[in-house]
This record gives structure tokens, C-alpha cells and sequence, in this order.
């Protein structure tokens, strides 16, 4: 009886240890010689696969910096600057990285202050509901609040809040712009992050409309242009102001002046959002 | 004997279709066929495992674990010969074809415990197959697992457009399709091995 079990355990250990060595026979002739430069490069790289270089994810970009010395390495735009800096060291290489660039939503018309065409009741996606009649604010300019930017960013740096207000964190961000992309009333821009603040409206519709259909659109009313005084700045086009990232003059001013208060700091937006979420929700009961 | 064999290969292809009729392997069947693509080279690679799985796995009933009395252990010893079989798939791939191998992804490794693999060398065994007749079953029963990925992948690129209700989409309408094509292969039957006789 216990030769009979002794006789299971050895003929299974000869079985497995014939195969083992097989297989470690065959591993030795199909080796796959991989270029060390690749995998150091690899490990440098973020790993959130997010595109921004134009690459198939990271490891796509890796092979084609190996390969061929041409491609420029400030092209991931989540590494940084500081991913430059260890490329340079690496590749031999003396690049320099523009400033991150961050993407914000440039709409903030929330459900409580912004005037409403119909009730949208269809499926949850902004370019379903901008097929019908561009979206069910009044406002055409606006956004649909739907997410359909929060379902491809890979990094999940944009939140929506409890009044479908929807806004990117800028800390999270990686600049990726795939939201820029998707987004069906192109209101999703790239600003660089160190810029100061933006203008939260898209709204080219003159100001009497605009106060009327929206409570937090710009109105055209060319305050912030008096009190900044600098035309290379931020300057009103086409009923809308607009901030030009070519010089950091402040604009902390100009901001706290505003009447509909849409120049929002880049930074801090998480702050801003959060007290103004208040605000509007007394406003909405 | 030709005819047995045409009969065993008509009958694990259509009559007794792994997927459909004996519901081995669902999880590859499920997992892989969301895409046309990857299907031919994961029905390749079981048709290849399966075939050889049967031809190595009936030698080592035979001419080791039967005259050792040892017919309580086969399925463990099933298993260690698939997973190496396996691993050496994967090798090869790894290195021929590394496109078809990231096609793959996990679904190659669980090829390791893919149940119509065993049930195919422990059904050879049930059945009383010779060599050559279980040689043809796992190769056939391969070829019924390639069809029926096929069959599910077409079906299911096509859902992906259809407007279904929202706890439908994905897996659940798979399973659902599967189920109506499961009663679909109860039409073919042991009336379709009449013509061979």
C-alpha cells in the first residue's frame, strides 16, 4: 500500500522534473534580447499611458526613443520637467520643457444659475444631448455637464459636483488633452499652469443675453480690461474676455472685480469651486 | 474506422460542441471574443494545445499510469502536462509572435486552466479512445472551440452597436446570446452522422 503511494510521488516528481528541464531547454533557445536603454527609459517614464506624446502609450514611446535620436524627449507632458531632466542624463541629450500646460473647462453655468432650454432625459453623454439642439442650456456655448470628458482622462483629474458643474483639477492634470478632443462644444482649452487665471465662459452672445440666460458668463463689460490696463493681457474680443498667457501680469484684481466673477485662478480652482458650490446651492433653494 | 473518425469529429464539433453542448470553457469563450481579431489566434493555440494535450496525456494513461495502478492521479498529472504544454506555447509565441502574443494577454496563461483542455484528455479516457481516435478528438474538439469563438465574436461586435437596455450591456447580452446559440446547436443531433453509415 505505501509503495503504491511512494510510487505516485516519484513517477509525479520525475514527470515534473522532465518537464521543467524541457522548458527551461526551450526558454534558453527562444531568449528575447531586450535593449537595456529601453527598459531604463521605461522606468523613467510616468506609466499612465495617456498619449500626449503621439506615442502607443509609454512603452511605445520608449522604443521610439531608443530607436531613433531625432525624437524630441519633451513630449511627455506628465513626466515634466523633470523627466527631461533624467532623459538629458541618460540620452545625452540638452532639451529644454516648456511649462506644463493643464486643460480647463471654460464653462462654470451650473443647473442652479443656468437658464434651461428643455429637459434633457436621454442617454447620459454630452454628444447625444448636443445632437438635440446643442444641449438643453439656453446657453449654446455651454457645458452639457455630462462627463464625457471624465470617461476618457486617464488620470481622472475632473470632478463634476452635485450641480453637474463640471472642472479639472489642475494638480492632477497631466495635459494629456484627450478631453480637449472629446469635448463636443470645444470648451475644454489647454492653458499653461502657471498662467494666473482664466476665464470661465465661452459665451460670445452680447451681455444683455447673457445676463439674462446665465448668472456666471462673461458680459462683456471690459472692467477687467480698465483695471488691468494691458491690452496684451487680457483683452474683450467678440463679446468675451480673453487672457493671453504671453506675459504673468496679475490678475488678482481684475478677478475680485468682476462682476459675474468668471476669472478663475488655475490653481486654486478646487478652492474656488468649493466655496462657490455653497453659494449656489442657497441660491438654487 | 474512417467512418468512426469522420463520426467523432462531426459529432465534438456540432453534436457535442464543448461550448455549447458541454459548457467547458466559458471563461476564454467569454473573455476573448469581444474582438475578431485575437479569436484565430486563440483558436489556433487551443486547437494546438488540445491536440497535443490528448495525443501526450492518452500516452502517459497508458504507458505509465495504468501498469503502475496509479489511474487516481490523472488528473493531476493532467494538469502539470497542459501547464508545461502550455508555458511552451507561450515561449514560442512570446518570442515568433509577440503581436499575437499581447493580443492574448492573460488569456493564453489561462489556456493552463482552460476546463475543455482537461475535459477533452479526461473525456479520451471515459470514452475509451485509441490513439488516433483521441488525437482527432482534441483536435476536433479545438476546431469546435475556434467555430464557436467565431461564431460569438461576429455576434458580439455587432451588439456593441445595438441599443440594449443598460444592465444588458457587455457580459450579460454575451451570456444571453450564448444561451440562444446553445439551443441553436441542439439542432444538430445524432441524425447528422446518418449520412456516414
Amino acid at each position: 500500500m505505501i509503495i503504491d503511494l511512494l510510487v505516485g510521488v516519484l513517477l509525479l516528481t520525475l514527470i515534473g522534473f522532465f518537464l521543467g528541464l524541457f522548458l527551461s531547454f526551450i526558454s534558453n533557445i527562444f531568449t528575447i534580447k531586450i535593449d537595456p536603454v529601453v527598459e531604463k527609459i521605461t522606468e523613467l517614464l510616468p506609466g499612465v499611458n495617456c498619449g500626449a506624446c503621439g506615442y502607443p502609450g509609454c512603452a511605445g514611446y520608449a522604443d521610439a526613443l531608443s530607436k531613433n535620436t531625432n525624437i524630441e524627449i519633451n513630449l511627455c507632458s506628465p513626466g515634466g520637467k523633470s523627466l527631461v531632466e533624467k532623459l538629458n542624463l541618460l540620452l545625452g541629450k540638452n532639451s529644454d520643457f516648456s511649462d506644463k500646460i493643464v486643460a480647463k473647462v471654460f464653462c462654470m453655468g451650473d443647473d442652479a444659475i443656468a437658464s434651461k432650454d428643455y429637459d434633457f432625459n436621454g442617454e447620459d453623454d454630452c454628444l447625444t444631448m448636443s445632437n438635440f439642439f446643442q444641449g438643453e442650456k439656453t446657453c449654446k456655448y455651454s457645458c452639457e455637464g455630462k462627463g464625457d470628458c471624465i470617461k476618457v482622462c486617464p488620470v481622472e483629474a475632473i470632478k463634476r459636483d452635485s450641480l453637474n458643474r463640471v472642472w479639472i483639477d489642475s494638480s492632477i492634470c497631466v495635459g494629456c488633452k484627450r478631453c480637449v478632443s472629446v469635448c463636443p462644444k470645444n470648451i475644454i482649452k489647454m492653458v499653461p499652469v502657471n498662467g494666473g487665471h482664466f476665464v470661465a465662459c465661452s459665451s460670445h452672445n452680447d451681455g444683455k443675453t447673457v445676463r439674462e440666460i446665465c448668472k456666471k458668463g462673461c458680459i462683456a463689460c471690459k472692467i477687467c480690461e480698465k483695471i488691468t490696463g494691458d491690452p496684451t493681457r487680457i483683452v474683450v474680443i467678440n463679446n468675451l474676455a480673453e487672457i493671453k498667457y504671453t506675459n504673468t501680469v496679475d490678475l488678482k484684481n481684475a478677478a475680485i472685480k468682476c462682476p459675474t466673477s468668471v476669472i478663475i485662478p488655475i490653481i486654486d480652482q478646487k478652492v474656488f469651486v468649493l466655496d462657490t458650490l455653497n453659494k449656489d446651492l442657497q441660491k438654487k433653494v | 474506422m474512417s467512418g468512426e473518425i469522420i463520426a467523432i469529429a462531426i459529432g465534438t464539433i456540432f453534436i457535442n460542441n464543448f461550448v455549447f453542448s458541454q459548457f467547458l470553457g466559458i471563461c476564454p469563450f467569454i473573455g476573448v471574443s469581444k474582438k475578431l481579431d485575437s479569436v484565430l489566434g486563440m483558436g489556433l493555440a487551443v486547437i494546438f494545445v488540445m491536440t497535443l494535450g490528448s495525443m501526450v496525456t492518452y500516452l502517459i494513461y497508458k504507458y505509465l499510469l495504468v501498469p503502475f495502478n496509479l489511474q487516481y492521479l490523472k488528473i493531476i498529472f493532467f494538469i502539470l502536462i497542459i501547464a508545461s504544454i502550455v508555458q511552451f506555447i507561450e515561449i514560442i509565441l512570446k518570442k515568433q509572435l509577440p503581436f499575437l502574443y499581447n493580443a492574448l494577454g492573460i488569456y493564453l496563461p489561462l489556456i493552463t486552466t482552460n476546463c475543455a483542455v482537461l475535459g477533452v484528455a479526461l473525456l479520451n479516457i471515459n470514452k475509451n479512445y485509441n490513439f488516433i481516435e483521441s488525437l482527432i478528438h482534441g483536435f476536433s474538439g479545438g476546431v469546435g472551440f475556434l467555430i464557436a469563438l467565431f461564431l460569438m465574436s461576429t455576434i458580439r461586435e455587432k451588439l456593441d452597436l445595438a441599443t440594449i437596455p443598460k444592465a444588458f450591456k457587455g457580459v450579460p447580452i454575451a451570456f444571453i446570446s450564448a444561451g440562444l446559440m446553445a439551443l441553436a446547436f441542439l439542432a444538430a443531433d445524432r441524425s447528422m452522422l446518418d449520412i456516414f453509415k
